[in-house]
């Protein structure tokens, strides 16, 4: 999970909740399904609270250079 | 050693506003002039600034006389204006003191911003169709905007509170001046061929029409068209619109607008994580209670209470099928197939007897018909066949007197001579 992306992490979740909502889902399946919800869930959680800030560079001659 | 006089700033102001209040060419001026940085005060009083292709005059117009005038002036508007030209010390700068203003018609700026908006949105540049939605959690964010102004720094703030994932990379940019147009097609330009960012703010703070004319720039308008990164243009304030908003795949109203437009805020998203975590608590905690409630009904059903009405049942069932079962049976398949058969069978052997009787009908016939033809057959009832020369003598005129002829009879033959001939009265 440590190489998702939020957005993915986060798109992936949504798909695990409407999968749940949906209800036609053996039950072993929705357990399994929960569990891994709620890691990604932490997981989106951790990557904003220890966001250390936004990166700024600025493009000077093609290149990348702190602002 | 000299001393030397030095003069308060006060002073010297004092008297250059005295220059100015007794130069009689300053007072009652007639002036043409667009009107830019149009500000209508709370108070009434309106500020704006006055100008022509090389320059330009601050003016004021005290509320008093501003009430009296019919028009609502605007940013781009020509008017012609009557005032005195005085020095407002605490700023240090001279100043036309308005007391009458008529509108001339529409500044030429302004007619050439409608002009080429029109040709632009009628060439399609401003379609809906064309536009790129705006990523949902852009990862790099390419700001184009002056490195120096303040635009850059509210943006940066904005983004680093609401979504600090996200990584901007500021391509400096010349936003005012002659110089600006290309500036920013030659940024967007690099933009679009490093292909690092997801999406662009493309902007600038507030200003006059002038400072912002370069986002009324044909050339900048087909640049945003063509850029295959989604563009949030924000330039000048709300009431600012530019070309480039109009062709740019959304508009915010200001930079710091365009910010929060462009990432979303990681208290939203906190608060949607905690959401969707309850959701599937909710989801996992009904599916349970339907599965108990499915279990219950299971326990329930008379299968549990009677078995036997169970086995009962499949033995009807069962019957049912044998039957089912009797009627698929090949064997009795192959003999309703064999009943089939012999019919068929039957069927061709009566055809076949009636044909046989009738062509033993007709032979019979036809052997009776052949026996009444038979010469034979009519000689033995006593008829004779007269012959010379073994030629059959049909009439009188065959055979002369004396002729020697043989008479066939069904038993032997007569030889005879003709002795006399009569022929048949008619």
């Amino acid at each position: 999970m440590a190489d998702k992306t939020f957005e993915q992490a986060l798109v992936e979740l949504e798909s695990l909740v409407k999968e749940l909502e949906n209800g036609e889902i053996d039950l072993n399946e929705a357990v399994k399904k929960y569990n891994e919800g709620m890691k990604l869930s932490k997981y989106c959680h951790d990557l904003l609270k220890d966001a250390e800030g936004v990166i700024v560079k600025m493009m000077k001659d093609d290149e990348e250079v702190d602002f | 050693m000299d001393e030397k006089k030095y003069l308060t700033v006060a002073a010297l102001t004092k008297y250059i506003k005295y220059k100015f209040d007794n130069d009689a060419h300053l007072k009652n001026v007639l002036l043409k002039g667009e009107i830019s940085n149009f500000k209508h005060h709370s108070r009434g009083h309106f500020y704006f600034t006055l100008k022509d292709e090389s320059a330009q005059i601050s003016a004021i117009m005290f509320a008093s006389n501003a009430s009296r005038i019919k028009f609502v002036p605007s940013d781009g508007m020509t008017v012609l204006v009557e005032g005195d030209i005085s020095v407002f010390e605490s700023r240090g700068s001279y100043q036309i003191y308005v007391n009458k203003m008529s509108e001339e018609g529409l500044g030429d700026l302004y007619l050439a911003y409608e002009q080429l908006k029109k040709k632009l949105s009628s060439e399609g540049l401003f379609d809906e169709s064309h536009k790129i939605r705006i990523p949902r959690f852009p990862s790099t964010i390419a700001v184009l905007t002056s490195p120096t102004g303040a635009a850059v720094h509210d943006i940066i703030n904005i983004v680093n509170r609401r979504y600090p994932l996200a990584k901007i990379i500021v391509y400096p940019t010349l936003v005012q001046g002659e110089n600006a147009k290309d500036s920013i097609v030659k940024q967007l330009r690099l933009a679009n061929k490093q292909k690092l960012a997801d999406v662009i703010i493309l902007g600038r703070g507030g200003g006059s029409i002038e400072d912002l004319w370069p986002f009324n720039e044909e050339k900048v308008a087909y640049e945003i068209y063509n850029s295959k990164i989604p563009i949030i243009s924000s330039v000048g304030h709300e009431v600012d619109f530019t070309i480039s908003d109009f062709v740019a795949d959304l508009r915010a109203p200001t930079p710091s607008g365009a910010a929060e437009i462009a990432v979303p805020d990681q208290l939203d998203l906190l608060s949607y994580l905690e959401q969707l975590k309850n959701q599937s608590k909710i989801s996992l905690k009904r599916l349970l209670e339907t599965k108990k409630e499915t279990l219950k009904n299971l326990e329930s059903s008379f299968v549990f209470r009677d078995p036997l009405r169970l086995t009962e049942n499949k033995s009807q069932q069962l019957d049912h099928l044998i039957e089912k079962l009797e009627l698929l049976n090949p064997l009795n398949r192959l003999n309703q197939s064999k009943l089939a058969l012999n019919v068929e069978i039957k069927k061709l052997n009566d055809y076949y007897q009636r044909y046989l009787l009738r062509k033993h009908n007709d032979f019979t016939f036809l052997v009776n018909k052949l026996e009444l033809l038979n010469p034979l057959s009519i000689m033995s009832k006593g008829y004779s066949v007269a012959k010379q020369n073994g030629k059959v003598i049909k009439g009188i005129e065959d055979v002369a007197i004396n002729d020697k002829i043989e008479i066939l009879l069904h038993n032997g033959t007569l030889d005879a001579i003709i002795t006399n001939k009569r022929k048949d009265e008619k």
